[in-house]
Order: structure tokens, then sequence, then C-alpha cells
């Protein structure tokens, strides 16, 4: 569209932005009002010259539709195109216009404080003009060095000594480890050494290097940078866990004594908060807010999304199960002992956490991830129960893995991967090796939504490529977008292909090659290359390097597995890509939240390690709560109307930090036990839940000979609760038919109240409502009749205004105590609750005592949902989650 | 902090059929164009704020004017697709609304009908309406396979706005 044919309406409104003549503006105002004022406006497309061209091209038009000025369809299309460009360009220009320093366009990600004044705080690309700005304003500008002016603190002598001689030993350490050597003796027993023999000892290895001719390295094995011993870390143990890596830096290696540092330790530390857990220390969440921004770019219906978030997966704990017979191996049938449904660990009747499997070679070779804190336990297991059949290795040091969501990963990562030709020889390149990275380059131009694609765990892509940090900039290749793509066909190749397996073997190759390889060509010597050659994007200088990379599917988005110490640089390369975000424990838990995921160990109480922390982060909550002033605290003792009418005592039930399933376990096996007890002595009509009294008045506590409590009514059983609950054992397990029957037949003894095991199952909860439900709310089963009577009608809506608006006050008034629930409805806890951004409203994940086991006829699909510490009840439709 | 808060109101001109036209030969794209049409260029933002206040003082008296036009502003019109957007203040955006409904010429042009869209409290957010207003209008009349292509185009414009 040619220039003169807009023009701006300008001129009309600036009469309306008459400035006030009494008050006198400098000119630099004037220009910025001026400025203001232009941005604006918005640009609108002049009729004329279209009529006239118009006229021009057919002097035979239709007169009706020439001068009534009807429009014609491409006309209307290329008018309406016109305007929303110009709404456009105005949206963007009044945003830009009103800012006068740079540094306030930024992303929130880039802002940082005392950027007005200190240019070392803006991006370099942006700081010729910051400073710029500072002179127009006159400003005074620092560079943050301030510091320096102030006095030096006074040392004693004593003090002083010391930090010269360790700034010298750091300075010999440092010269030994470019040199990628380091002292003789065991790093780890360093500090014990005289400070003079360090020094003796460190010269005399710098100097015996120096005489060497341009310091060619002859021996990698005792660099600090690698482990103690390159060559003990570079062969993985069989049957023994590896030990803790040794730092890369002495400076650091206090920290890393008992808490692993992951690779991107140093890189996460800056920009998350870090949590030490399971012997490792881990990026729990970014500093930065990023709710939304995770549900944005994260969540499975986001396929729209245009960016995608990833996590250094490395602390999940990885490990090879392997045939000691290769010709007929029986590993399937023996692991199977552990791995039930090929998706959870039971050891000795016991669920323990979820699996993640992997062939590495069918049928004789296993990978296992793990999550960290059940990684040891199952490690030992197998490898003390199958010691004569399997051999089990662990890799959790030598194999790292990055975990990515969202919608453009394969993107991100096609625009990081390049292909290594030179290692792959002919025969390799004509066969699978070059299939899988085309596959998977076919993939990344098309594929945007992970569920397209088809659910077997089998599914894997596995090549190689070369040294991520040889890119210069990380961008598509130039061939991307040019390919033909048949969706069908390409997912009837996934489905009907054997994985890869020489990359498999080649990545869990019982050498430690891919180890070293990283020390052969550290950073500097590998961008020089890159930078040398003027291509960049296309050539290196290290061929030799070859890194066997997999990108394989979890339930939520991908996973890419490589190397331990190549995990760094292909991490640094993708945070270069515009639009990926880093995430961390937090994050992950929300994503399986917002798909209904059940999130290990936090929904998984049942298992030992989801029990533990379900008691510890209880224990913390009341610690933060304990801290609080009286007024800013919920006395939870003293809510009422909390079965205020059935309990002799007020206030939330149980412990109100946790998913108390202590008193879950203690309440429905002593109703199981009243009942059974009761019922069996000729009773024909058998005695239901509800029938059971809460309070006896007539009669005080009774004990039996074994000065154990008598259950004669519910307040009996929370006597007993009270007094015995101590927080040892698990008190639930996860539901089955095997444990389901046993539960109904057989008949309880009063010890079993306290050490039966009450089985549940995990539900997905959806407010019909209104509705927040928050973590360790409460949540109650609805009786027949009452859901007949009261909440049936809601269901339906029934009760509301033909306007379509729920008539609250009507609500209420119909709402009488007794649709309430009673405290033997209570049938479970919700482990993870909020508003969920994906559905819209309040959803939850919780864990309730199956319907088969209820001794009461209950509603089946509808639930009622108490939070913490209120009294109000809100429905809930309930439907189950596969595990 | 007060300060003195205000509408835009999107509005755009519709010409309804003066004679009586066969529809039963057109398709719904045809009747959709026979109504929209270029304003002619007589009629220029000055010609619409003019009109507009007579209508108001018609209507609701100098009072009303007076309190209708304390914030009176015609932040954008186009001729070529008849829309515009016009700024008032919060309290008597009433009298705007009520006073375009009621228009039944502009300038010398009759035989019109001024459509209320949207009213927002905020220029960006009336801005984004009426992107999205047009975009479903586009999508309505341009069939399936052009429409994909448009969508392309129209992406491809929005990225590049985020980018900047």
């Amino acid at each position: 569209m040619s220039a003169n044919n807009f023009n701006t309406s300008s001129s009309y409104n600036s009469s309306n932005h008459k400035n006030n003549p009494r008050r006198k503006f400098n000119e630099n105002q004037q220009k910025k009002f001026q400025r203001v004022r232009n941005a604006r406006t918005i640009r609108t497309e002049i009729i004329q010259d279209i009529r006239q061209t118009r006229r021009q091209r057919n002097n035979n038009a239709n007169v009706f539709s020439e001068d009534a000025g009807v429009l014609k369809l491409p006309e209307f299309i290329s008018s309406r195109e016109f305007e929303i460009k110009q709404l456009q360009n105005a949206m963007h220009n009044s945003k830009k216009s009103s800012s006068t320093r740079v540094f306030q366009d930024l992303p929130r990600k880039l802002r940082r404080r005392t950027a007005s004044h200190n240019v070392k705080r803006i991006p370099k690309r942006l700081r010729k003009r910051a400073l710029n700005e500072m002179k127009k304003s006159s400003q005074s500008i620092t560079t943050g060095n301030t510091h320096l002016l102030k006095d030096k603190p006074h040392y004693t002598k004593k003090q002083l000594y010391k930090l010269k001689m360790s700034v010298k030993l750091l300075r010999l350490a440092t010269k030994s480890k470019h040199m990628r050597y380091s002292i003789n003796y065991e790093t780890k027993n360093f500090k014990k050494y005289q400070l003079r023999r360090k020094f003796r000892d460190l010269k005399k290895l710098v100097n015996m290097h120096k005489n060497l001719k341009d310091g060619k390295i002859t021996s990698i094995k005792n660099s600090v940078f690698s482990f103690k011993n390159a060559e003990e870390i570079s062969t993985p143990h069989a049957n023994q866990l590896a030990p803790l890596p040794l730092a890369k830096s002495i400076k650091y290696m206090k920290r890393q004594k008992k808490y692993a540092w992951l690779p991107t330790h140093v890189w996460n530390s800056k920009r998350s908060h870090m949590i030490k857990v399971w012997g490792k220390n881990i990026a729990y969440t970014p500093t930065q807010k990023c709710f939304r921004l995770t549900h944005r770019l994260g969540n499975a219906n986001s396929c729209l999304s245009d960016g995608c978030l990833m996590e250094d997966s490395c602390y999940r704990g990885k490990m090879v199960v392997s045939s000691n017979n290769c010709t007929e191996s029986n590993l399937p049938k023996l692991l199977s002992q552990i791995i039930k449904n090929k998706n959870k660990i039971v050891i000795d009747g016991k669920v323990l956490g979820p699996v993640d499997l992997y062939w590495i070679e069918k049928p004789s070779k296993l990978l296992l991830i793990l999550h960290p804190s059940i990684y040891a336990t199952v490690f030992n297991y197998i490898a003390s129960k199958f010691t004569e059949y399997l051999c089990v290795t662990d890799f959790q040091y030598n194999i790292g893995s990055i975990d990515l969501f969202g919608a453009t990963v394969l993107q991100t990562l096609a625009k990081v991967l390049r292909r290594e030709f030179d290692i792959v020889n002919i025969e390799h390149r004509s066969s699978s090796l070059n299939d899988d990275y085309q596959l998977f380059m076919q993939l990344a131009s098309n594929v945007r939504d992970i569920n397209a694609l088809p659910i077997s765990k089998d599914f894997n892509l596995g090549f190689i490529v070369k040294d991520p940090r040889s890119l210069k900039r990380p961008q598509l290749p130039k061939d991307f977008n040019n390919k033909v793509f048949n969706f069908d066909e390409v997912i009837q190749l996934l489905e009907n292909r054997d994985s890869n397996s020489d990359v498999w073997k080649n990545l869990f190759t019982m050498e430690g090659k891919h180890h070293t390889d990283i020390l052969r060509f550290p950073s500097k010597s590998t961008t020089k290359g890159s930078e040398s050659t003027q291509s960049g994007n296309t050539d290196n200088s290290n061929s030799a390097v070859s890194i066997p990379l997999i990108i394989t599917k979890t339930t939520l988005g991908w996973r890419v597995l490589l190397p331990y110490h190549w995990v760094l640089p292909l991490w640094n390369k993708l945070n270069k890509v515009p639009r990926t975000y880093h995430i961390g424990l937090k994050q992950e838990q929300q994503l399986h939240y917002e798909q209904n995921k059940l999130y290990f160990p936090h929904d998984w109480p049942f298992t030992p390690m989801g029990y533990q922390l379900n008691c510890n982060e209880a224990a913390a909550k009341k610690e933060v709560w304990e801290r609080k002033p009286f007024s800013k605290k919920i006395n939870y003792q003293k809510i009422d109307s909390i079965h205020e009418e059935e309990l002799p005592y007020c206030g939330e039930i149980g412990d109100w930090f946790c998913c108390d399933w202590k008193l879950l376990q203690f309440l429905h096996n002593g109703i199981n036990y009243y009942l059974s007890s009761n019922n069996c002595s000729g009773n024909n009509n058998a005695l239901t839940a509800i029938d059971i009294p809460i309070v006896n008045a007539a009669k005080t506590t009774q004990f039996d000979n074994q000065n154990i409590r008598n259950i004669t009514c519910i307040v009996d059983i929370f006597e007993l609760y009270k007094e015995t609950h101590t927080a040892v054992d698990v008190p639930i397990e996860l539901f089955n038919v095997k444990n389901g029957t046993e539960n109904n037949l057989n008949l309880l003894q009063k010890h079993d109240i306290v050490t039966k095991r009450l089985p549940i199952i995990p539900i997905k909860f959806e407010a019909i409502d209104r509705g927040h439900p928050l973590d360790n709310a409460r949540i109650y089963a609805i009786s027949r009749s009452k859901w007949e009577d009261y909440w049936q009608l809601i269901v339906s809506k029934s009760l509301k205004t033909p306007s379509g608006k729920t008539d609250h006050e009507s609500y209420k008034e119909m709402l009488s105590s007794k649709y309430l629930p009673k405290i033997q409805d209570l049938v479970g806890f919700v482990t993870c609750g909020t508003f969920n951004l994906s559905s819209g409203k309040g959803t939850c994940i919780g864990m309730v005592v199956p319907q088969e086991l209820l001794k009461y006829d209950y509603s089946s699909s509808h639930y009622l949902i108490r939070n913490t510490g209120t009294n109000s009840y809100r429905i809930f439709k309930s439907s189950p989650i596969k595990i | 902090m007060v300060r003195f808060k205000s509408r835009y109101v999107l509005f755009e001109i519709i010409y309804p059929l003066t004679e009586e036209v066969d529809m039963s030969g057109l398709s719904s794209n045809d009747i959709k164009l026979l109504f929209h049409k270029y304003t002619p260029t007589e009629v220029t933002p000055k010609v619409i704020m003019t009109d507009l206040k007579k209508i108001i003082q018609l209507y609701f008296g100098d009072v009303g004017l007076g309190h209708s036009t304390s914030m009176f502003q015609l932040k954008y019109f186009s001729n070529k697709t008849s829309t515009g957007i016009i700024r008032c203040s919060r309290e008597d955006c009433g009298y705007i609304i009520s006073g375009l409904t009621l228009m039944t010429k502009l300038g010398a042009q009759k035989n019109m009908i001024v459509n209320v869209i949207k009213v927002s409290g905020t220029m960006k957010k009336i801005e984004e309406f009426a992107i999205k207003w047009s975009k479903d209008n586009l999508k309505q009349i341009i069939n399936e396979k052009e429409n994909r292509l448009f969508e392309q185009r129209i992406l491809s414009i929005t990225r590049k706005e985020n980018e900047k």
C-alpha cells in the first residue's frame, strides 16, 4: 500500500489536546507530548484514491455499486486487514512512546534494581542508548563499584596470613586445574595435608607440566574437574551405588559433601530457590513469579502456546538392569515381581512409587528411571535379591536428562541439535541413525501437541549429535520447513519400528568416553573454533566430539537423555532460545495437577515417601503457624459448627496441617470393628455406619483386660486416636481387589483398628458450582437420602432462578444441618487442590475410601469437600484416576 | 487518588436497504456486504461530532449536552470500514450511546444506522476488541481455504508485533 493512501487523524485530535496556556512546558516535555500524541493516533485509509483507481480500472462498472459505495469482497477484506494492522500498530506505539528510558521496555525478567543510574544493570545491547539518555537528563552515572570505595575491613595479622595463603593456594589449584591436572593424592583428603606440603606439591605439578611442549594433555585421570578418579566414574559399578561425584572446584567441595550438585546447579542457583532433598540439590521454584506462565506454556491443552518449559531432571536416578544370561533372558519375568502395571514399584506388597521403563536391548537390558527418594531402596533391593540372575548398574551420575514441556519443545531442540556427519560412517548413515534424525526433524517441523503422538511408552528417537557449544546461535536448520509431512505415515512408522539400539548402546556404555570428551574440549577452545570459521553454524573444529542423545516421551512432556556432563552445554544453549523458561519441582507438581495426574511423592500418600512428606510438611506448617501472633492465625480449635452437634468438642477434626490418614484409619477401622462385633450377635437388622451412637451418655468409658478402650460409640474411636496415634507406619494402602475383599470378609479384632491398613483410591474432583478446594481439605461422602432430598437439586441446578443465577439465600434457608454430612461420612482428604486455570473452576486430587468398603448407602459420583478451618461444604463431582 | 475515568465506545455505521431487493439469489456474504458501505468522504470526524452534539441537544437538552461533552472526543474514524471509537466520561456515556443510536443522518448522508458494538474502560481493550471483531467479521465472509491463508497472514502480523 503506497504511502499516500492514509492520512492521520491527528488534525482533529489536537484541538482537544490544547495545553493549559498558563502552564509552560520545556522543550523536552513538549517533544514528549508530541511523541505521545503522534503515537496515539491511528492511521485510516483514504477512500478516494481507491475509488478513482476502480473507476480507471473499470469504466463500465455497475453504477449502483460505485455511487453508493457498496463494497466488493476483496476491498472489504483489504480494508479490514488494513484496519487490524493499524490498530495493532497503535497499541504497540502508544506503549512504547510513553517510556522515556530504555529499560522501561524490558521484559520483567531482564529488569534490575538500580538500572536507572547503573548502566551495568542494563543488557549490553541497550547500554549505549541508556548512557545517552542519562547524559541528556544530566543524571549521575554509577557503574556499581561503590563497594571498592568503602573502607577496607581490618584484619589481624593471623587473618591476613590465612587469607593470603588461601589466595595463593587457590591460584595454584586453578592453574593446575586449567592444565587438567590435580594433586596426586586424593582430593578428598586434601585438607588434611600441611599447607607447605600443599604448596610444594602443587608447584611441583605445575612446573612439571609447564615444561611439556604446548601443554599437551597426557593424562586426564586425576583431574579435579572429573571425579576423584576418572576411570572409576567412567566405569559404573555393578550392584553398587555410585559415590557422590566430587566437586568441580576445590572451593565449593564442602557444600557438595551431602547433597550432590546437578550439572546445572550454578546456573540454577542464580535463578531459582534451591532445595536440599534426597541427597541432591534441586531447583525448587524460579525466583520469578511463574504460575500463569507455567500454565500457559506447559499445559497440554495449550498446544498453540509459543514457548516451552524445561527442568534439569538429572536428579532422577537412572539404573540399568541387565540379565547375566544373554541368551535366555528372564529379566521381564524377574522384574515383574517388583514392577506392577509397568509403571509402579511394589516391594513386599507395598507400593513404593512410580517408575519409567525403557528398553535398551530387548529383552536383556532395561533402563529404570526412578525418583531419588526411592532410588537407593530399589537399587539395593534388586542388587541383593536378584544377584544370581541380574546385574544392576548405577548410572545416576553418568547419564543426565532434561525434561521439557510445552508446544515448541521439538522445535526448540531442533534449533540446538545438529547431527555430526564426520563421525558417522557411510554404513551408519544409510541405516537407522539417519532415519531417527530425519524423523525428529519431521516431527519438530509439524508436531506441537504431544498428545498427537502414539501413547506407547517405547516411543523414542536416538541419534548422535555434535557439541552444542559449536553452534554460535541456536536457529532452525535451513531446510527445516521444506519437508513434506504425512502425519499418518509418520505415526505408522513410529508404531512399527524398533528403537535405535546403536545409540542406546553407545549412551549406556560401560566405558567413560563421554565423560572425558568434555574434558578434552573445554568451552573456550570450542567457541574459538567456531568463531574462527565464518559459517559458524555449520562448522566446528572439534569434529571428534559426538554425543549420543535420546528423546523420549514422559507422561506430560519430553525427556532428553544424554551423558551427564553434556547436560550443561545443552542446557546453556537451550536457554538461548527465545521463549524457553526454566522451572523447578513446584512447577512440575503444578503441571501434574492441572492435568489431573498424580505427582510423586505429594499425591502418593500410601507410599512411605509420600506419607513421610505429608508428616514433614505438617510439622513445617505448624511451626510457621505457631510463630504467628494470635490475631493473625486461625484458631482451629475454636471453629464452631464443624460436627458441633455430634461431637462433644468443637474445632477442626484431626491434625489440621495435614491429611490425617491416621484419623481416617481409626475411624473406618473402628466403625468396621463396631459393626462386625455388634452385627454378628444374631441381630437381624444389620446396623450401618450411621446407626452408631456418637456419644454414649449412659455409660462412662470402659476398658478391657489389656487396658484398651472398649469401642461403644464414635467418641470412643476419637479418644483412642488421641491416645495412640503416632506417625510411625503408613496407615493406608492402595486399594486393589485383594485387600478389598479381605476388608469386607474378615472380622476385625480390636488391635486391627490400630494396625490394619485402610485401602484408598485416588480420585479427581471438579467443583460443580462454587468452591475453591485447598490442600488437606476434608472429603465427605453424601448419603443416599440426603442426596435425593437436597444435593441432587443443587447438582441439577433446579434451585436456580429463571435468569440462571444461583439464589444463594434460598440455598442457605433450605440447607439445614440435617443435609450436612456426619462425622462418619468422612472418607478422605485432598492431597492437592486449588483453582484450576485450565478448567476454569476449583479442582482437586484426593484419596478416598472406595465405595465398596463403606458401610452405608452413599451417592457414588458426588462428594462434599470442606477446607480445613472452615465450616462450609461444597459439592464436587468425582471421577477416578488410573494409577 | 482521584482521576477522571473515561469510557470508549466502538461503533459502526450500517446502511440499510432503501428499496426491496430480491435476496433469494444472494449468498450470505453478499447480504452482509449489502449493509456495509464506505462512508462518503464528506462525512469527516467533525461532521460526526457536530451531528452527534445536535442529536444530544435535541433529545437531552442543554444539560445533557453539557454533561456529555465534558470529555467528548472522537479517537478514530475510518471512512473505509465505517467504524469509529469515541471517548467520553464514564458517568455520561449513556448520553453518548443513546445519542449514537438515535442518529438518523450524518451530514448529507441519510438512511443510516449507528450500531454501538462495545463500551470499554481503556483504549487498549477497545482496540483489542476491534481487532477481534474485525477478524470475526472476516472469518464469516472468507471461505475456509482462504480463511486459512488469511489466518496465517494475520497471525504473522501479530507475531511480528509481539517480537518488536
